[in-house]
């Protein structure tokens, strides 16, 4: 498997672990339908917080 | 609900084998997705070659790392898969189960998927706290000024 796709497909698996994990034992009494949209928030405001520390890490390559 | 010193056991139980807080007390669907899929991300960072290293201790070792020391307190989170880990370090290699290979090219990312499960796990264990054994406190009534 090449690097690029190991760590793409890595990184892809670990968020969905960390979103469903903390997402089931957190709402432990919430619907499946409210259970499943907090875990897409979640997912979103991770992976918003991860592009943007990719975007960071890639312009400080240019200092 | 058990409170108090009868939490010991399950809490113990549940460092070993994370979920099983959960399946004890009625919610075993979650419990198994959470032994599963906490399991899976553990033996997938074993398979490339991530293990739990022990790290100095030694404020003056010259190999001293704080990282490493947070690291491997997050990692042994996931009780079990943790101990059968960090076996070779404590007894070399002729103990170890999983597989273990330091300098395999695939090693650091191995332990990042160790410390995925191992931080998850931690967050388990302390929601089973939180939610079947902690004692509840009654709610504070607010008063008028």
């Amino acid at each position: 498997m090449s690097t690029g796709l190991l760590f793409l497909s890595s990184l892809i698996f670990l968020v969905l672990v960390v979103c469903s994990v903390y997402t089931l034992s957190k709402d432990i009494d919430a619907s499946p339908g409210l259970l499943l949209r907090k875990m897409l928030y979640r997912l979103a405001q991770l992976a918003g917080l991860l592009a943007a520390l990719a975007l960071a890490v890639y312009f400080l390559g240019f200092l | 609900m058990k409170r108090g010193k009868s939490a010991f056991v399950p809490m113990l139980i549940s460092w070993l084998i994370p979920g099983y807080g959960f399946m004890r007390n009625g919610h075993w669907k979650k419990g198994l997705y959470f032994f599963v899929i906490l399991e899976l991300t553990f033996l997938l960072g074993a398979a490339l070659r991530g293990a739990i290293l022990i790290p100095t201790f030694a404020f003056r070792d010259p190999t001293f790392n704080l990282v490493n020391i947070l690291t491997f307190i997050t990692q042994i989170f996931n009780g079990g898969l943790s101990v059968l880990s960090a076996l070779p370090e404590l007894f070399g290699q002729s103990v170890a189960i999983l597989p273990y290979e330091e300098d395999y090219v695939w090693a650091d990312l191995g332990n990042f998927f160790l410390l995925v499960s191992g931080g998850m796990s931690y967050f388990v264990l302390v929601r089973t706290w939180d939610h079947f054994y902690a004692e509840k406190k009654p709610a504070v009534e607010r008063t008028e000024a």
